[in-house]
């Protein structure tokens, strides 16, 4: 560098401008486009720092006059619904009850597929591997009254069991497809190395492939937990009066039909049942991007 | 012969296409066998069968003295090495080294002296505590062989080791993988599609072509007596040079009639073997084509020089045929200029047209 420069030498020839007016039109279109997303963020935030007076002047973009911040408590502990008063933290105990150990199983269960299906070639397995992508493809409504039927002949209707297998069976065909996938850009060298090594079923899956898998496993995992933290109908159905989900419960509060309405606890429950899957997308981005292009880059 | 592996009647196939046929070799204890052949010849699909990575359909694989024909990878006394390296990636060289151990549930202190011998042997010292990935494609495939040479096997598998490796480095390693062979005395069992590496590293090489063997032998018979066409064709570069012609018995001996001209074939014993009017092919390696600047019992156009510094290939046109003749040091003619040629007919082959196989005398 420092040498062409001391040359007297420098690139010659024309330069792209850099604002071009196609360039500002794209700009202005990207920033309409994200306006558009963050509006309702942005009076979310604001309604639910407002106090009820300020509300009902209906200066829904103004910023409020005072910060508030006794709607959030309302929401967290003592917000009704019906004559219930216990805010949303029974339900955001509850889903964390149900979507942690749900995630995980359906994880763990789906690379397994995925590895067994990739690796072992069972007779059959591509039948297996069709079937299992093709009933996932099913709507999952379908199912409701037969899966009732059977949680209860077992004894597990409405019970946090219960509620763990549903989401756990409905998860399986989507993860195990993506872990299949994954595996199948591992060269099959890897695994015959392993299995020249002496290492079984088994120890290839936990000591090979398994510590090979870290991008696939945060990416299902942030999948399988938005899914199942964002899930109603399935926790509606499912989970039983003790268990209820965020979701449902914030459904509860906000659909109230008696008395006033409380727009800014409201907007503070909304906002706090969105958090978790909020956080996590933000605190892993950077590995969901990864995992998602694993597949097609090598190395 | 005290034979370390021994594949008897082998056949292997996928589906219905069958891959290998009713195949048999016998490979001594200590000898370093080469599988040559192009892409898709069923060389890695014998070598992983002889693994136990595929099933064989029929036949039996005998590994040191013992049926290993249902035997398990690890159980097969076995190590290879892939042409991906195939290395665990989440671990260091030194797990990678000791992986195989410690599944096999070897004492601690037994797996340490077994890799910092591989260590020792490979010049992997330094890069013991590191990545898979913060190793170059040389150190990686060292890394490989080690992860054979921990494992205290007879038999040493290799699927195309070098193929990934630039051209210098695949020369380095080339010589590193011969002397670790005086060295261990191991059986190995070396698949490679580039005849350098089978001519140079091989006791005996396979020269293989659909599942089947073409031919088995040392590396000069394999170069000088070609059994067929297609070893002939298959081993030398430039290739192997053949002229088509019909055999005639005529007053001064064996002849080769080539498009109305007539090649004197007196050194070649097989030609007399042949009846007249057999149609055959004459194979003669560049090296056998001797350039004269003055005389030559045949003239010929010169084509192309390819001057390659310590020798020098020239590309003749001699009745229509192109040759290529290839001699040591540099050539001093231009393209197109006329020059007279002989050929010594002593080493060359003499193959049947139809059949492909070679004339034999005797």
């Amino acid at each position: 560098m420092s040498l062409v420069a001391a040359a007297g030498i420098n690139p010659h020839g024309p330069k792209p401008q850099r604002l071009t007016l196609p360039r500002i039109g794209l700009y202005l279109f990207l920033a309409c486009a994200a306006a558009f997303f963050l509006l309702p963020a942005y009076v979310m935030v604001l309604t639910s720092l407002k106090s009820m007076d300020e509300i009902r002047q209906a200066h829904i973009f103004a910023l409020p006059a005072a910060l508030d911040f006794s709607a959030w408590a309302t929401a967290w502990g003592n917000a009704c619904a019906g004559n219930e008063c216990q805010g949303v933290a029974f339900g955001f105990w509850n889903s964390v009850k149900i979507a942690v150990p749900s995630t995980i199983i359906s994880v763990l269960f789906g690379a397994f597929n995925g590895y067994a299906l990739s690796f072992w070639r069972a007779p059959g397995s591509k039948l297996l591997f069709g079937t299992i992508v093709l009933l996932g493809f099913i709507p999952l409504q379908v199912f409701l009254y037969p899966m009732v039927r059977l949680l209860a002949t077992v004894g597990l209707f409405a019970t946090l069991p219960g509620i763990v297998i549903v989401h756990v069976v409905f998860s399986v065909p989507l993860v195990t497809l993506l872990f299949r996938n994954y595996y199948a850009s591992i060269p099959i060298e890897l695994f015959k190395a392993a299995r020249v090594d002496g290492a079984g079923f088994w120890r290839v899956f936990t000591s090979i492939m398994l510590p090979m898998s870290t991008p696939m496993l945060v990416v299902a995992s942030l999948m399988q937990l938005t899914g199942i933290w964002n899930d109603f109908l399935l926790g509606l159905v499912f989970a039983g009066r003790d268990n209820l989900p965020m979701t449902v419960q914030l459904n509860n509060i906000v659909n109230t039909t008696m008395g006033e309405r409380f727009y800014n606890v409201n907007m503070a429950a909304t906002i706090l049942t969105a958090a978790v899957p909020l956080i996590a997308y933000f605190v892993s981005g950077r590995w969901f991007v990864r995992g998602i292009t694993a597949g097609s880059v090598k190395g | 012969m005290n034979a370390a592996v021994s594949i008897r009647d082998v056949d292997i196939a996928y589906g219905a296409m069958k891959i290998v046929s009713d195949l048999d070799l016998e490979i001594a204890s200590g000898e370093f066998i080469v599988l040559l052949g192009p892409s898709g010849c069923g060389k890695s699909t014998l070598l992983n069968a002889i693994a136990g990575l595929t099933e064989i359909a029929d036949g039996e694989i005998w590994i040191s003295g013992r049926n290993a024909t249902w035997a398990e990878p690890k159980d097969r006394g076995i190590g290879m090495v892939f042409q991906s390296y195939a290395l665990y990636p989440r671990m260091t060289v030194e797990k990678n080294l000791s992986f195989g151990l410690r599944v096999a549930g070897l004492p601690k202190d037994e797996i340490e002296t077994r890799v910092s011998r591989a260590a020792d042997v490979l010049q992997l010292g330094p890069l013991l505590k590191r990545r898979p990935s913060d190793l170059s494609g040389g150190q990686r495939q060292r890394v490989a062989i080690g992860r054979a040479l921990v494992r205290d096997v007879d038999v040493f598998l290799f699927d195309e080791p070098l193929s990934n490796l630039d051209a210098k480095l695949r020369a380095e390693l080339r010589v590193e993988i011969k002397r670790l062979h005086q060295r261990l005395g191991n059986t190995m069992i070396y698949v490679t599609h580039d005849q350098v590496e089978a001519m140079t590293l091989a006791d005996r090489i396979a020269v293989m072509r659909d599942g089947v063997i073409q031919q088995l032998g040392t590396p000069a018979e394999i170069y000088h007596q070609p059994a067929n066409l297609f070893v002939a064709g298959f081993i030398g570069s430039p290739p192997m040079n053949f002229i088509q012609g019909v055999l005639r018995h005529d007053a001064s001996g064996p002849n080769l009639e080539v498009g109305g001209k007539r090649l004197p074939l007196d050194g070649i014993a097989a030609a007399s073997m042949g009846s007249d009017g057999r149609s055959v092919v004459l194979g003669v390696r560049p090296e056998q084509l001797t350039l004269r600047t003055e005389g030559g019992s045949l003239t010929a156009t010169v084509n192309v020089v390819e001057p390659m510094g310590a020798d020098t290939v020239v590309w003749l046109n001699w009745n229509g045929l192109g040759l290529g003749a290839r001699l040591v040091g540099d050539f001093a003619g231009k393209a197109s200029e006329s020059i007279g040629f002989d050929l010594d007919l002593s080493r060359a082959s003499l193959f049947d047209a139809e059949t492909g196989e070679r004339l034999r005398a005797g």
